[in-house]
């Protein structure tokens, strides 16, 4: 663990240096992934499951989710989010999450997804020196409906500054599919393609 | 002397909410700490503290590392090592024999970035958030919750997990779960 939190310290300097030091630059991702080789099925229809706690993209949710909806639909993919609202964490009684598992269970049943994505905030947050977040991390997984066996995950950085030159959301949901085209998770959309 | 100038002490802010119908007292309390990178909780001071608190409140502790899942590159995404801590995690809680299982889990932390000498420097821990839940064994009920907000303070390497551990027994013994503790512990 200790060699992961020195990784972690090293690319968050890294993402840092990339953010605050190159002018011009507008907000960046990197993102670390890996995939099932063996898994071979077509992702047509995805459904989104989002646990964004504090959600820090907060104003640029709505650009993310547009242009990750247009992105997927450009290679034929289907999209359909759903958002879990953060737990109280002093309810006694687990009655509201069973409530919202419920929830989630029926709207999966509803669209028919033959995938289906978890991204969570990963409570890891930096804070600039103006004590807004610069960095955010989170965790992605793609799951295969039909098993709910991962085949694809993630650990993905996202920068929150340098909003003036461009729109993190955008970056978020333009990053993970062109990872998804170069990891051949979108196989018949790949690199280029779109 | 340097400390005195540099060193700020750690602090916590703590918010509770106990089962009024709960009126067992725990005296076989298994502790099981869900963290994820090597923060405050894991340190041996927090132990040591806690161990020796709950002791004076004619409680035996047993403590159980469940390290969370961190994404690995090099793990394919369905080898599910999750399984295993999980199984391990039980198999202490099933032989430790507990009346009560505390969990304690790290739910957030803060770090501050600054520029120093040109270059990019994290702060160390400004605020770790922690999510603790008291089950009752027998009934399988979560009879306490409480949301801690550590500051471990600055330049007081051991000294925030032996807080943590006199706040958290502070709190169960103004709660009324810990009953049998001596006055002003």
């Amino acid at each position: 663990m200790k060699m992961k939190a020195m990784r972690a310290n090293v690319y968050f300097g890294f993402v840092l240096a990339l953010l605050l030091a190159v002018s011009g630059c507008g907000p960046t991702s990197i993102i670390y992934a890996t995939k099932d080789s063996s898994h071979t099925n077509e992702m047509k229809r995805l459904f989104v499951a989002e646990d964004l706690g504090t959600n820090h993209l907060g104003e640029y949710h709505q650009s993310y989710r547009r242009n990750f909806t247009q992105r997927l639909g450009e290679c034929g993919v289907a999209v359909e989010f759903f958002s879990l609202a953060k737990p109280d964490p002093l309810a006694l009684d687990d009655s509201r999450a069973r409530a919202q598992q419920r929830e989630e269970g029926a709207a999966i049943g509803k669209f028919g997804p033959d995938a289906v994505m978890q991204v969570s905030e990963v409570f890891l947050k930096t804070d600039g020196p103006l004590r807004r977040p610069v960095v955010v991390e989170y965790g992605v997984r793609l799951l295969d409906a039909s098993n709910a066996k991962p085949f694809w995950q993630a650990e993905m950085t996202l920068g929150l500054n340098m909003t003036d030159f461009g729109d993190p959301g955008v970056v978020l949901a333009d990053d993970l599919v062109t990872k998804w085209k170069k990891d051949g998770v979108l196989k018949s959309c790949p690199v280029g393609s779109h | 002397m340097l400390c005195l100038a540099a060193c700020s002490p750690p602090s916590t802010e703590i918010a509770s909410n106990r089962d009024s119908n709960y009126s067992r007292e725990p005296k076989r309390l298994a502790v099981v700490e869900n963290v994820r990178d090597p923060l405050v909780l894991q340190s041996k001071s927090f132990q040591d503290a806690f161990q020796q608190k709950i002791k004076n409140c004619g409680i035996v502790g047993g403590y159980v590392v469940r390290p969370v899942e961190e994404f690995d590159a090099a793990r394919p995404p369905h080898d599910d090592v999750r399984q295993d801590i999980d199984a391990k995690t039980n198999d202490f809680v099933r032989s430790f024999n507990p009346d009560t299982v505390l969990t304690i889990t790290e739910a957030g932390f803060r770090r501050k970035a600054e520029m120093a000498n040109g270059h990019v420097a994290f702060s160390s821990y400004e605020k770790i958030e922690y999510n603790l839940a008291l089950t009752d064994t027998q009934t399988r009920k979560v009879v306490w919750k409480s949301h801690i907000v550590l500051n471990p303070g600055v330049g007081t390497e051991d000294v925030p997990g032996t807080q943590l551990a006199t706040d958290i027994v502070a709190r169960l013994t103004k709660d009324g779960i810990f009953r049998s503790c001596p006055a002003g512990r």
